[in-house]
């Protein structure tokens, strides 16, 4: 009994600057951003503070811009975890597959490059290969009699081939984190299958996949919140455009709090939106697929 | 005993690093030691001038109260928030000899238009104050002045300078309810810069009405080699809105009745439905998406015959070594609307920071920097630089100097003195602007690219949400 009391002290006791630390730089920043989503601060108007209880959320309901930004948002996210994650599985599989030693970890090292690109240079140099004019994309269509394409210019085309940078710098990091798992799946069970007659497809649904499901989970949650806030990519190649399009919620509250409106409050609301939203389904893919 | 020291291989290579080590070394401080405003400047006999006009403007100043020592603002700092521009080209390497002369050191720091925007806002805003100075212009002006952001220039400003010596609308531009709050370093309006070269050799007309303008398009749009024109296409207040606006005035439609907002009129409805056509059909591909600077790099590589834009881009597109049009352009003053001539005008300066410079001596120091910065004697130096069209004085304007700087383009002097005697900032004077501009922009970005295709409907909307921020505050 006192040997607990005294552990239970001790584990305070170690936990302790961790707790004030998490209070100060995550506890209290989001009291504040509730607090202020309360008020309807403008930063244009320094002096005026009034409470104004939920009417910034209720704004936010009608708000035709706030709406289509929660779904550009999503399906942006969804579009980028789906693409990237199978690309980065069949990309981790091929590898892991067919190729051994020097080749196999020169191919991995190459596969980190994109990756380390900082992302706002990434979104400056996608946006010069895709100009219509001057790219390297549209010169190489002229060649064969297509285009020029204005990838992104037409509302159709500008959302994929955003989409399609994402995907490019984090699929091979998805595939080396995958690679990794599966240099710790034994080999037996797998060989064992195939002498008993499974298909490629099989042998991968039923002894491959469960190995790497929890490795999997960890990415798509990490990946879908990681997507979320792509506001670096998006601003540097359309600026939202064009017109909404590419307008996720990041970009949109940036937009109304800080570099045209100063509406400082309402932002604040839709940053609290998109923080309850995170949390639901963040909880709702932890039930799904860790019942424990 | 002393063996004679032979020289052996690791001795040489040691001595040998050394000698090309020093030699680096004094190079660099060579390099550095000399002050790069005196040695970039080529023309001979200009040096001697850089450094008695700097001499005279500074020494020439009372602020310097005699009772301290010559430098009585040892130990300032300013940070300009600026934007790239051939005005700070030829201004930044002046400034260490500001330094030696008042003792205020200068450092500027560029971003881009619309980052430069932001991070004033914000700046200013929250009260950060990391920059003395700020670069102003007609769309921020309003809103931090108005929120007390910026302090009143008049108070601080050196008599001597002659404020009252520049053009008035670009003064105008940097005044909020009659109170001055910049000194403006570079205004103007825009006008038709166009393809002398392709004009000249099929003897087609140079347009000056609007639907001159559409035919000319149309008839120079040859793709994927050649289009007719080029646009503003990017959302933005101060983006699409800018040149949007000026056609829309062509049209005789305007932002404000007084402060009710009518950009949904019949007159803007049609004006719209223009500009659409000219950007969907005779643009160049992406032209829908377009800033301001990709409209240019497009005209200064030879695919695009005509564009609307300000006076001072001739700095960039007679430049040989930017553009391969250079010394093929013409000018001509801004195509002629069913409202007779119009022209936007706009002004970028500089202004003192309120939160920036919270004590007496820093708002005197930062207005002692902007007064010396946009003084005549600047402005006569900066016309023997690349930067020669950022000027706004009147005296500047009317001089000599001016005319022998701008070198053979009659054309181009003669509609910028057409425009500047019907130019007006189009741009709306109120705080809430840059809201409402980011949402029209962003609908005729939509009507652009297509995304839309009722005009009025969209403009409609843009009206009630403008109606909505202003019944808001």
């Amino acid at each position: 009994m006192t040997a607990k009391k005294s552990e239970l002290k001790y584990t305070l006791f170690f936990l302790l600057p961790s707790i004030i630390i998490l209070l100060f730089l995550s506890v209290y920043p989001t009291l504040e951003a509730i607090d202020l989503s309360l008020h309807n601060r403008n930063l244009l108007f320094p002096w005026r503070n009034d409470f104004v209880g939920a009417d910034n959320f209720i704004r936010l309901l009608s708000d035709r811009r706030f709406l289509n930004s929660l779904k550009v948002s999503f399906t942006y996210s969804a579009a980028n975890v789906i693409l990237s994650i199978s690309i980065g599985v069949v990309l981790a599989l091929f590898t892991h597959e067919y190729l051994k030693g020097k080749l196999k970890s020169l191919l991995s090292f190459c596969y980190l490059l994109p990756f380390v690109i900082p992302r706002v240079s990434t979104g400056f140099m996608w946006r010069l290969m895709y100009n219509p004019l001057i790219g390297i994309y549209n010169y190489f269509l002229r060649l064969i009699g297509i285009g020029p394409i204005d990838f992104l210019g037409s509302p159709n085309l500008a959302f994929f081939s955003v989409v399609i940078v994402d995907v490019w710098q984090w699929c091979f990091f998805i595939a080396v984190l995958l690679m990794a798992s599966m240099e710790l799946i034994p080999r037996e069970p797998a060989e064992a299958a195939s002498l008993d007659g499974a298909s490629r497809l099989q042998v991968f649904r039923y002894i491959i996949f469960p190995f790497l499901k929890p490795s999997l989970v960890l990415i798509i949650y990490f990946r879908f919140i990681e997507s979320l806030r792509s506001f670096d990519i998006i601003y540097n190649m359309t600026r939202g455009g064009p017109g909404t399009t590419l307008e996720i919620l990041d970009l949109y509250a940036y937009t109304i709090g800080i570099s045209t409106g100063q509406e400082i409050s309402y932002a604040a609301s839709m940053s609290l939106i998109m923080l309850f939203i995170t949390i639901v389904v963040m909880s709702m893919v932890s039930k799904r697929w860790f019942p424990e | 005993m002393s063996e004679p020291k032979r020289v052996g291989r690791r001795t040489f290579l040691n001595y040998a690093i050394a000698v090309v080590a020093t030699g680096v070394i004094v190079g660099a401080a060579t390099y550095f030691a000399v002050p790069k405003g005196v040695t970039t400047v080529t023309a001979p006999g200009t040096t001697t001038t850089i450094e008695r006009t700097v001499t005279t403007t500074i020494t020439g100043t009372p602020t310097t109260s005699p009772t301290t020592s010559t430098k009585p603002y040892e130990g300032v700092k300013l940070n300009v928030c600026a934007q790239p521009f051939p005005f700070y080209e030829a201004m930044e390497p002046l400034l260490p000899k500001f330094k030696e002369m008042t003792g205020i050191d200068v450092s500027i720091i560029y971003y881009p238009e619309e980052d430069r925007r932001a991070k004033i806002m914000m700046d200013a805003s929250t009260g950060t104050g990391a920059f003395q100075v700020y670069h102003t212009d007609e769309a921020i002006t309003p809103g931090l002045a108005d929120a007390g952001l910026l302090v009143p220039l008049k108070d601080y400003y050196p008599p001597e300078y002659d404020i009252d010596d520049f053009v008035k609308a670009y003064i105008g531009v940097e005044s909020w309810k009659g109170v001055v709050y910049g000194c403006p370093f570079r205004g103007g309006t825009d006008m038709l810069y166009y393809r002398k070269d392709l004009f000249e050799a099929e003897k087609y007309p140079v347009p000056d009405t609007m639907d001159e303008l559409r035919e000319a398009a149309k008839h120079f749009t040859r793709p994927p080699d050649l289009y007719g024109i080029a646009l503003r296409g990017k959302r933005g207040f101060g983006m699409n809105c800018w040149l949007w606006q000026e056609y829309a005035a062509a049209f005789g439609g305007k932002y404000f009745e007084d402060t009710t907002p009518v950009f949904n009129s019949p007159e803007c409805v049609e004006a719209t439905k223009f500009y659409i056509e000219l950007i969907q059909k005779y643009s160049p591909p992406g032209g829908t998406t377009y800033t301001w600077s990709e409209m240019l790099d497009s005209f200064m590589a030879g695919k695009v015959a005509m564009l609307t834009c300000d006076w001072d881009f001739l700095l960039y597109v007679e430049d040989p070594k930017k553009s391969v049009v250079a010394g093929k352009v013409g000018y001509a003053p801004f195509p002629r609307g069913p409202a007779g001539r119009v022209g936007n005008c706009g002004a970028h300066g500089l202004s003192i920071s309120a939160p920036g410079c919270r004590t007496e001596k820093e708002r005197k120091a930062a207005a002692l920097f902007i007064a010396w910065i946009t003084s005549k004697e600047m402005e006569k130096y900066r016309l023997t630089t690349p930067a020669y069209l950022q000027i706004a004085r009147k005296s500047t304007i009317e001089s000599p100097e001016f005319l022998k700087a701008v070198g053979p383009h009659p054309d181009w002097v003669k509609a910028l003195t057409e425009m500047l005697e019907v130019a007006s900032p189009k741009m709306p004077r109120m705080s809430q602007w840059p809201q409402i501009g980011d949402y029209l922009g962003a609908v005729l970005e939509e009507l652009f690219t297509g995304q839309r295709t009722d005009v009025k409907a969209s403009l409609d909307e843009a009206v009630d949400y403008a109606r909505k921020v202003l019944a808001g505050k």
